[in-house]
């Protein structure tokens, strides 16, 4: 599969204060990739490079395989960018902003453009500056719908609006942005994770990881063991896999992180000869981030 | 091409009212100018409120138009929308181009062609002060209003860059005369003036050229700054010597300036004076006689730089700042200078050498227009247009300080002769940097007069003669000390 974004240990420091460090990331083709971390740990920089707005201080950034510092006017016309922070020009009408865009864009749609709005509820006369927040997100999302680009680039789309208007967009942006490959970048993770294939966790700068939602969920268990005997004591020789551990009792909770049935068993079986019980609980998604912050936390 | 003119129509709609707002003021300024037209045969001095306010609001207009409609995709910006749409940059500097050109130079270019010709000018004839007028304004106005919007973070950080603009030229203003740097070189300015173009011009074109092609805005304000710096050192510290060598490659003729001598005007040596200002310097003013000038020319004297060498071989500081070096009031050359208390003291009597150099302009080719008095205007060659009645006369030229010396003749019951007072520049190029495009000037009131006849010399030389003059006591001009402390 190919990729649409790649970035190679880049790096953002803005007046020799790291950003970010050494960011390896990929967003296959086709994939909805929901890059998660909290308020301050890069992901609007990241998205700001990728779409030349910032210059990298190191690394390299790659959009359809162009170094993104040369993303030339043909390579946006193939690219939807959406931000919570972006103004649009609050003296057009919504129709007349998307009438303006019209003529850049060879494969715009104008009756998809039409109906997007009629879709958004969007009112044609009225000023982009006398749209309320949601308004605004929905109308800059139906003028990057318009064209069906390739790729949707999306930065907090989400913030501030509520549960409704969120749900809404996104059902839109689920069906009209069909066979496009998507990067979010949110700090909420329930914003993301019922449509999200691939998720990203950035924290301080440093992606932590990044894969399938799926294998995600595969990986990680909360584990919980039950012993015969009372008293256990944390050993330095337990896996570095294992996160979290809390000893309470006869009880030893931790996550695994790289969980394989036979081999986290195994590895079970081995620091803990007497066994009375063994819970395997999946794991929700937020819980799982959680984890990663408060271990990623720490290890800092 | 297509998507500039997509984008200009764009910014037209968002404009429309600034633009109007602009085309207004271009017309109440050719309103006015068509006003000074009709009065100025009435003799009326081109002056007024509402004339002098339009001359400073219309620079005003216009820069804020420039800024708006650059600021509109401001490269400074991270958020404006057009950042992720495809935009060709050379599309868009191109709708920001079309647009400056069709309501900031066009309005202007009308407005002189208008005005000249209700001063009775040919705008065909003035072509190249037109075109010129637009190369200047382009220079001085268009561009640096441009290049300082794309490097501004929005209206109000370009208001406060030009305010501090402001406050540096006006503190350099106060402290030029302790730097003893940007005292007036009169008709060598325009040297200064185009060093500063160029140095705007260039500095400002590549910041747009950086600035729309990849949004190079750290490396643009840092080009901004050096430029700035540039243009001080080089109004500070170019040397006038150095333009009026310049100047020299310019003559039309050749002339040898060794048939010129220069000594002191012993005729009128009543005129020399020598005594202690309140700064405890020596005021040193000797006439000057100047011979030998060739047969059918004019001198004009220029600048002088003097040194005095005692006889013991002592060099006294005397003048080296040529254009304040020479004075000629009244056809008289004087000889203008300083030297410290203390060399004045030890060489007062003794003959002491004078070594210098004059540098001067040759003006020949005389030409004589009679002047109707019947309140028309006629062309007067190398002048203008120019208009006489029993009791005024008065003249127009266009887009630029005269190079010539206009002299008016005038006859009475005997005939009398007064040279024009008024600014004159060896610039040669067709167009001042100015937006009122008519110089207009008046020769002084007189009496009823029967005849007037405008007679004209063109430069045709500009030179400079090293002398020495021997034997000259300072002593002998001493007047006697100035108190210091003012009579009651």
């Amino acid at each position: 599969m190919n990729n649409v974004i790649q970035t190679i240990q880049l790096s953002k420091k803005f007046r020799n204060i790291s950003v970010l460090d050494k960011v390896d990331l990929c967003v296959p083709e086709g994939a909805i990739y929901g890059l998660l971390g909290p308020n301050g740990a890069g992901k609007s920089t990241t998205l700001q490079i990728l779409m030349n707005i910032h210059q990298a201080s190191g690394g390299r950034a790659e959009i359809f395989g162009h170094d993104s510092q040369k993303i030339s006017p043909r390579d946006f016309t193939q690219i939807g960018y959406i931000a919570e922070s972006q103004e649009l020009p609050g003296w057009m009408t919504v129709e007349g902003y998307m009438a303006y865009l019209e003529p850049f864009y060879p494969n715009w749609d104008r009756a998809r453009a039409t109906e997007l709005l009629r879709e958004f509820d969007l009112p044609p006369k009225r000023k982009l500056r006398h749209l309320s927040r949601g308004m605004h997100m929905k109308a800059t999302l139906a003028s990057s719908l318009a064209y069906r680009p390739r790729l949707i680039v999306m930065d907090e789309p989400f913030s501030g609006l509520d549960s409704l208007v969120r749900d809404e967009v996104v059902e839109s942006l689920l069906v009209n942005a069909e066979g496009a490959s998507i990067l979010i970048c949110s700090h909420d993770l329930a914003e993301i994770e019922s449509f999200a294939s691939h998720i990203g966790y950035l924290d301080r700068g440093r992606l932590q990881f990044s894969e399938e939602t799926a294998s995600l969920g595969e990986r990680f268990r909360e584990i919980e063991i039950t012993l015969d005997s009372p008293d256990p004591v944390v050993s330095p020789a337990w896996p570095a896999s294992w996160l979290n551990t809390k000893l309470s009792g006869r009880c030893v909770r931790f996550v695994e992180t790289q969980f394989e049935r036979e081999k986290t068993m195994a590895e079970i079986g081995r620091f803990f000869p007497k066994i009375e019980q063994v819970a395997l609980n999946v794991m929700p998604l937020r819980s799982i981030f959680v984890t990663l912050a408060k271990a990623s936390r720490k290890a800092a | 091409m297509k998507q500039a003119f997509h984008i200009f129509k764009k910014d037209v709609r968002y404009l429309r009212y600034e633009i109007a707002m602009t085309l207004l003021a271009a017309t109440a300024f050719i309103f006015t100018g068509l006003r000074h037209a009709i009065m100025a045969s009435n003799a009326i001095p081109n002056q007024g409120i509402a004339w002098s306010a339009l001359l400073i609001f219309l620079p005003i207009t216009w820069w804020f138009l420039i800024s708006r409609v650059v600021q509109a995709e401001s490269p400074t910006s991270r958020k404006q929308f057009w950042l992720t749409r495809p935009y060709e940059w050379k599309s868009l500097l191109g709708a920001k181009v079309l647009f400056i050109a069709l309501f900031v130079n066009i309005p202007l270019l009308v407005a002189d062609v208008v005005i000249i010709q209700a001063f009775g000018f040919s705008p065909v004839r003035e072509i190249a002060g037109l075109v010129w007028t637009q190369v200047l304004f382009t220079l001085a106005c268009v561009l640096p209003a441009a290049a300082l919007s794309s490097i501004a973070r929005g209206i109000g950080s370009l208001i406060t860059a030009i305010l501090l603009g402001a406050l540096g030229l006006l503190a350099y203003l106060i402290f030029a005369p302790w730097l003893h740097t940007g005292s007036s070189w009169f008709e060598l300015e325009w040297v200064r003036e185009y060093y500063v173009l160029l140095v705007v011009g260039a500095a400002a074109l590549t910041i747009i050229l950086w600035q729309y092609s990849g949004r190079k805005t750290a490396a643009s304000r840092a080009l901004a700054v050096i430029a700035a710096l540039a243009i001080w050192t080089g109004f500070s510290f170019l040397p006038w010597t150095t333009a009026f060598a310049l100047q020299t490659q310019l003559s039309e003729r050749r002339i040898d300036p060794s048939v010129i001598h220069i000594g002191l005007d012993l005729d009128r040596k009543w005129l020399g004076r020598v005594y202690s200002n309140v700064e405890n310097q020596m005021v040193i003013d000797l006439p000057l006689q100047i011979t030998g000038v060739p047969a059918g020319t004019e001198l004009k004297a220029n600048g002088l730089t003097a040194v005095l060498l005692a006889p013991d071989g002592q060099v006294g500081h005397c003048q080296d700042s040529p254009p304040a070096g020479i004075d000629s009031e009244a056809g008289v050359i004087s000889l203008q200078a300083t030297a410290s208390n203390e060399f004045y003291a030890k060489v007062k009597d003794l003959p002491i050498r004078l070594r210098g150099t004059l540098f001067f302009t040759l003006f020949g080719n005389k030409q004589a227009t009679d002047i109707p008095l019947e309140k028309r205007t006629v062309p007067v060659p190398g002048v203008g247009e120019c208009a006489a009645g029993a009791h005024f006369f008065l003249c127009n030229s266009a887009f630029r300080d005269l190079s010539n010396l206009v002299s008016v003749r005038t006859f009475q019951i005997s005939a009398t002769r007064s040279r024009l007072p008024r600014r004159a520049s060896y610039s040669p190029f067709p167009a001042d940097l100015r937006i009122d495009p008519i110089d207009q000037f008046f020769a002084p009131q007189f009496g009823s007069v029967s005849a007037i006849v405008v007679e004209t010399v063109r430069p045709l030389a500009y030179l400079r003669r090293d002398f020495e003059i021997d034997n000259v006591r300072l002593g002998d001009f001493e007047m006697q000390r100035l108190s210091k402390t003012s009579p009651k």
